[in-house]
C-alpha cells in the first residue's frame, strides 16, 4: 500500500513537469519564430560588413574585425562602456532603496493615498516612448535635466562639492557622491516601474502574518524586518533586474544612442552596429548574472 | 509670556501619571511623524506632478502668454480652442484606436500569455526549466534595436517554415498592420515580455504551497487550481503587469514608426506634431507650436491617466483574498 501511494504521488509530479513542459514550450516555439531568427540575424551581421540597397541586404563576412575595431580603433565605445556601468551600479542602490522606502510609506492607510499612489505613476506614463522624444527639450532641461543646470539652483552642490574636493585632496568617491546628490531628481523619476512592483509585492503579503506578529508583541520596525523584507525579496531581485536593464537601455543611455547612430546616422554601419550591440549585450549579461547569481541564494521563497 | 505657557504646559506634563505620560508621548510621536510625511510627500510630489501642471498649462497658452514674460503658469488670455485644433492636426479619432487595438489587443495577450507561462516556470519542476528561464531573463535584456532591422525584414516576408507560400503562394506583408504587435504576443514574445514572465513568476513562487495543495486534494485538476486559488491571488501581479504593458505600448515608438508607417498611431503623431502644425498652418513661430504640441501631449497621456486611476483601486481590493489562516 505504501508502494502504490508512492507511485501515484510520482505520477502526479511526472504529470506537472508534462504540464510545465507543455507551457514553458510554448512560450519557446514563440522565441524560436520571433525572436531567435533575428538575434542570428543581428550576430552575423555583426561579422560582416553590412551594405543596404534598396532594401535588399548584402553580407561579406569579415570575421572579428568590427569587434577588433571597438577595442582598438574607436575612440567613443569603451568610455562610454564604462561610464554606463559606473552610473548603473549607483543607481541600482539608489533606485532599491528609495523605491522599498516609498512602496513601504504607500502601503500604509492614510487618507489621500489614492491620490498619493497616482503621483508615483506619473513617471511610468511620462517617461515612456513618444512623451519623453516630444519633452526631452522642453521638460527634462528645465527639470529633470542633467544635474539641474537650470531648474533647482538651491540644490546645486557646485560649492560643496568644491570644498569636499578640497578637503579630500580630490578623492573620486567625492564625486560619486556629489553625483547623486546632483541628480535625485532622476533617481525619483527613474523609480516609478520599481515603486509599482514594490507595491503590488507588498499588497501580495498576508495580512494574517502581520496580525500574527503583532498578537505576539512585535513592533513595526521588526515586522518590517521580519515579515516585509523577506516576503518583498523576490521582489527586491525583479527590481533589481529591471533596473539594471532599464539603465541598460533607456533612451537617454548615451551608449545605446551612439550604437543607433552608428546603424542609422550619418556612418549607416549596420554591422558596426550590431558588434558593439553584442558587446554592449554580453556585457549586461554577465552585470546581471553576477548581479543575481549573488542575490538569489538570499532570496526567500515561502515554499522552499 | 509665551515662555511663561511654555513653563506651565511643561509642569502640566511631569503632573501627569505614567500612563497619561506615555500616551501624550506617542500622540506627540504620531504627529512628527505625521508632520515628516506631509512634508515628505509634498516635496516628491511637487516634483512628480511638475511635468503635468507643466504640461497642461502651456497647453491652454495663447502665442501672446508665451511671449509674455510675466505669465509663467496660468495664461492670461486661455486659448482652450488649442486641443481643437490639435486634435485635427494628429487625427486623433483614427489615431486613437490604432493605438488603442495595438496596446489593447497586446496587453491581453501579455496578461493571458505570460501569466500562465510564468507559472509554468515558478510551479512545475522539470530538468531544462532553468535553461529556459535564462533564455527568458536573455530575452529582456536584447535592446529592441538590435534585432529591429532583422525582424522589419522577417515580418515583411512573413513565412513560417514555406508553409505560407506553400498554401498562399508567396509571402505575406505584415507592414502596416498589427500583426508585428499582435502576433509574437500571442506567443509570449514582444516588448518587455521577459519582464512580465518574470514578475508572474515571481509572485506565484512567493505564494504558499499549501494553496495550491489544497486544491488538489479537493480534486480539483492543475487548469482548475490555477484559475480559482492561483489567479485571484495573484491580482496585483496582474494589475501592475496589465498597467505597464498598456502604458508602454501606448506611448512605444521605436517598432511602431517600423511597421505603423501608413496609418500612424497617437505616440507617431505626437512625436510629428511639429512637423504637423507647422505644414498645414504655415506658421514655424514657436510661441504658436509649442501650446499646440502640449495640448497634443495632454490629449495623449489622459487616457493613461484615466486608466491608471481605474486600475489602482484593485490594488487595495486584492489584499483581503489570501485565504492562508495561520
Amino acid at each position: 500500500m505504501k508502494e502504490k501511494k508512492k507511485r501515484k504521488k510520482s505520477g502526479l509530479l511526472r504529470r506537472k513537469a508534462n504540464v510545465g513542459r507543455m507551457i514553458t514550450y510554448f512560450w519557446l516555439l514563440g522565441f524560436l519564430l520571433f525572436v531567435a531568427n533575428p538575434l542570428l540575424e543581428s550576430l552575423r551581421y555583426a561579422f560582416s560588413d553590412v551594405q543596404i540597397s534598396f532594401g535588399n541586404v548584402n553580407l561579406v563576412p569579415i570575421g572579428f574585425d568590427n569587434f577588433i575595431k571597438a577595442f582598438t580603433l574607436d575612440v567613443e565605445f569603451v568610455p562610454l562602456l564604462i561610464d554606463s556601468l559606473a552610473t548603473i551600479l549607483i543607481d541600482i542602490i539608489l533606485i532599491t532603496f528609495f523605491s522599498l522606502f516609498i512602496a513601504v510609506m504607500l502601503n500604509r492607510e492614510f487618507r489621500g493615498r489614492g491620490f498619493l499612489r497616482a503621483i508615483f505613476f506619473l513617471p511610468v506614463i511620462i517617461t515612456s516612448g513618444a512623451l519623453v522624444f516630444v519633452m526631452e527639450s522642453d521638460i527634462s532641461a528645465q527639470f529633470a535635466g542633467a544635474s539641474g543646470q537650470q531648474g533647482m539652483p538651491m540644490l546645486q552642490t557646485v560649492d560643496f562639492r568644491d570644498m569636499l574636493l578640497t578637503i579630500t585632496d580630490g578623492n573620486r568617491a567625492v564625486l560619486i557622491l556629489t553625483d547623486a546628490i546632483d541628480n535625485v531628481y532622476q533617481t525619483i523619476w527613474k523609480s516609478g516601474v520599481q515603486i509599482l512592483l514594490f507595491i503590488a509585492g507588498l499588497q501580495a503579503i498576508s495580512p494574517s502574518l502581520y496580525e500574527s506578529a503583532q498578537i505576539d508583541g512585535s513592533t513595526g520596525w521588526e515586522c518590517f524586518w521580519k515579515i516585509t523584507l523577506p516576503m518583498i525579496s523576490p521582489i527586491i531581485v525583479i527590481n533589481l533586474v529591471y533596473t539594471i536593464i532599464d539603465s541598460f537601455t533607456d533612451y537617454n543611455n548615451e551608449l545605446l544612442r551612439y550604437i543607433q547612430r552608428t546603424a542609422f546616422g550619418s556612418m549607416l554601419d549596420f554591422g558596426y552596429s550590431a558588434a558593439l550591440a553584442w558587446i554592449f549585450f554580453a556585457v549586461i549579461s554577465i552585470f546581471l548574472l553576477l548581479t543575481v547569481g549573488v542575490l538569489s541564494r538570499r532570496v526567500f521563497y515561502m515554499n522552499d | 509670556m509665551k515662555t511663561i505657557t511654555d513653563i506651565k504646559e511643561m509642569l502640566i506634563f511631569i503632573k501627569l501619571n505614567d500612563h497619561q505620560k506615555t500616551t501624550v508621548l506617542r500622540k506627540s510621536k504620531k504627529f512628527f511623524y505625521r508632520v515628516f510625511f506631509a512634508i515628505l510627500f509634498c516635496g516628491l510630489g511637487y516634483i512628480l506632478v511638475y511635468p503635468l501642471i507643466y504640461i497642461f498649462t502651456t497647453a491652454i497658452k495663447s502665442p501672446s502668454d508665451m511671449l509674455d514674460t510675466t505669465t509663467i503658469w496660468v495664461a492670461k488670455n486661455p486659448a482652450f480652442g488649442n486641443f481643437a485644433a490639435v486634435w485635427n492636426y494628429i487625427e486623433y479619432p483614427a489615431a486613437l484606436l490604432n493605438t488603442l487595438m495595438i496596446a489593447g489587443i497586446v496587453t491581453i495577450l501579455n496578461l493571458f500569455v505570460c501569466s500562465i507561462v510564468g507559472y509554468g516556470f515558478a510551479r512545475f519542476k522539470f530538468k531544462e526549466r532553468g535553461i529556459l528561464f535564462a533564455l527568458v531573463i536573455f530575452t529582456i535584456i536584447v535592446p529592441p534595436q538590435v534585432i529591429s532591422l532583422p525582424q522589419y525584414l522577417f515580418f515583411l516576408n512573413f513565412d513560417i517554415f514555406g508553409i505560407f507560400s506553400a498554401i498562399l503562394g508567396g509571402t505575406l506583408n505584415f507592414n502596416n498592420s498589427i500583426a508585428p504587435f499582435v502576433l509574437p504576443a500571442a506567443f509570449g514574445q514582444g516588448l518587455k515580455t521577459g519582464l512580465f514572465i518574470y514578475i508572474f513568476r515571481q509572485f506565484y513562487r512567493g505564494m504558499p504551497m499549501e494553496l495550491e495543495e489544497a486544491g488538489y486534494i479537493d480534486g480539483c485538476g492543475i487548469v482548475r487550481t490555477y484559475l480559482q486559488i492561483m489567479l485571484p491571488n495573484a491580482v496585483p501581479a496582474f494589475i501592475t503587469v496589465g498597467l505597464l504593458s498598456f502604458v508602454w505600448h501606448w506611448s512605444e515608438v521605436f517598432s511602431q514608426a517600423q511597421y505603423m508607417n501608413e496609418n500612424p498611431t497617437l505616440s507617431l503623431r505626437l512625436i510629428g506634431v511639429t512637423g504637423l502644425i507647422t505644414r498645414s498652418a504655415a506658421m514655424t513661430d514657436l510661441s504658436y507650436v509649442t501650446p499646440l504640441k502640449y495640448a497634443g501631449v495632454a490629449l495623449v497621456i489622459l487616457p493613461l491617466i484615466v486608466i491608471y486611476l481605474i486600475g489602482q483601486r484593485f490594488f487595495v481590493q486584492s489584499v483581503e483574498r489570501s485565504g492562508i489562516v495561520g
